[in-house]
């Protein structure tokens, strides 16, 4: 073979292109989180979190723990002294690492391990997390961000049936079959606490508690019940002494 | 990619991620198809690539246009990379980790992706034969031979990638296909 001909073999190969489309997306948004948090977007204690994560992941094992230690002392130094404006600024990564520490999310998951978690959205001092199971099964979190609680979780959906025996207990309870009778409207009905026997086999629920919201004109009231025991749990108007400790667990 | 707006570009990067990502997906596919043509595993390739990029986004904030463009930057990158024996470092297995993560919960599947491409790879026979020689060459050479010949490059924007003279790329080049001449007519499959 000639050195020309080999130089044209070479220049008329044909390659064809391969692309990883999914590898490409994958990385751009893990590149654009890493740019934005170097970019300042992110918190200075959510960068230390990531450095400590980045450090205790050190080859070195000599220096591993000196220096995870000493990320945990700037951490609490910080948390200490800076948590006013952690808390003001970083509303939505507060939210969520509450609802991932919280024994109650993982309750409401029934052992699933959390998958994936999100802050979709805060109002006042109130964030909606969203929480998602390795299997599959996903709940809403409401957060209280002041009081650093999970103060609701919101799971599934309710059966006809269900919803029937809502109507029925509500009716039981003089209270509120007062201010139905007087026009009130129930505008809103939410799961907010699912409890499971420990024997998994058994798919009946222990307790199944609902946040029923009525409305009478101008007035808005809330009534917690255990449709499984069919009780009322707590009735009250919005805002009313009580109203907003109640589902603390 | 006009050189304006990839130089204004490059300026926005170095605090706007959204400039970031263009650049990115202007040359994710330049420098994933480079990769691939001299190394020629689709896995690895995906590995470097990533590591390119991050070693870019680390970077960007001191990178200054001063006789590089940014794409022969990013080249540049990737061949030290590639050269660097692949070094398997612990940032990229909590990244490859992170980006497995992801697709999970995506219900997106990486590994089918590299099966796919590991098949479309393979059909490549003239390509494969080639680079089976030509990686039995000096890195130098696989250099000039692959930035030529399979990514199309012109001798000046060689030049630039490698950090070399035209006239060395020119005299690379030359010895580079004697010496593959050679080993092609000794080759025993």
């Amino acid at each position: 073979m000639e050195e020309k001909d080999l130089i044209t073999k070479l220049e008329s190969i044909q390659f064809d292109e391969i692309e990883l489309r999914n590898h490409k997306t994958l990385l751009r948004a893990a590149l654009l989180e890493r740019h934005a948090m170097e970019a300042g977007d992110f918190s200075s204690i959510k960068k230390l979190l990531y450095r400590m994560k980045e450090g205790v992941a050190l080859k070195r094992r000599l220096w591993r723990p000196a220096f995870a230690g000493a990320m945990v002392v700037i951490l609490i130094i910080l948390s200490v002294f800076a948590f006013p404006s952690f808390l003001g600024r970083h509303e939505k990564a507060l939210a969520a690492e509450i609802a991932r520490s919280s024994i109650e999310v993982v309750e409401a998951l029934r052992g699933e391990e959390i998958s994936g978690i999100k802050t979709i959205a805060i109002t006042d001092d109130l964030a909606t997390v969203k929480v998602e199971g390795a299997e599959g099964g996903s709940i809403i979190v409401k957060v209280n961000l002041m009081e650093r609680i999970v103060r609701q979780i919101i799971i599934g959906e309710l059966t006809g049936s269900e919803i029937e025996k809502i109507t029925g207990i509500l009716n039981d309870e003089p209270d509120i079959f007062e201010i139905i009778n007087q026009g009130a409207v129930i505008s809103g009905l939410q799961v907010y606490k699912v409890v499971m026997p420990e024997n998994n086999e058994e798919k009946e629920p222990l307790e199944k508690r609902v946040q029923v919201t009525i409305v009478l004109e101008a007035k808005k009231y809330d009534a917690d019940i255990d449709i499984i025991s069919g009780k009322v749990l707590w009735f009250g108007e919005v805002g009313s002494p009580g109203w907003s400790e109640r589902h603390i667990w | 990619m006009d050189l304006d707006r990839e130089k204004c570009l490059v300026l926005r990067a170095k605090t706007d991620a959204g400039a970031f990502g263009e650049l990115y997906d202007e040359y994710y596919g330049k420098i994933y198809s480079y990769i691939l043509k001299r190394i020629a595993n689709v896995v690895i390739a995906q590995d470097i690539t990533s590591e390119v990029f991050l070693k870019a986004l680390d970077n960007i904030k001191r990178f200054e246009w001063r006789g590089i463009h940014f794409s022969a930057w990013l080249y540049r990158i990737a061949d030290n990379e590639i050269n660097n024996s692949y070094m398997h470092n612990s940032r990229l297995i909590r990244l490859k980790e992170e980006l497995e993560e992801t697709a999970r919960l995506l219900n997106i599947s990486l590994e089918q992706e590299i099966e796919q491409a590991e098949s479309h790879l393979s059909k490549q026979s003239q390509f494969l034969a080639l680079h089976k020689c030509i990686t039995q060459l000096p890195v130098k050479y696989q250099e000039v031979l692959t930035l030529k010949y399979f990514e199309k490059k012109k001798i000046r924007e060689i030049s630039l990638i490698l950090g070399k003279s035209e006239g060395t790329v020119k005299s690379l080049l030359h010895r580079g296909i004697k010496k593959l001449k050679t080993l092609i007519e000794n080759a025993t499959f």
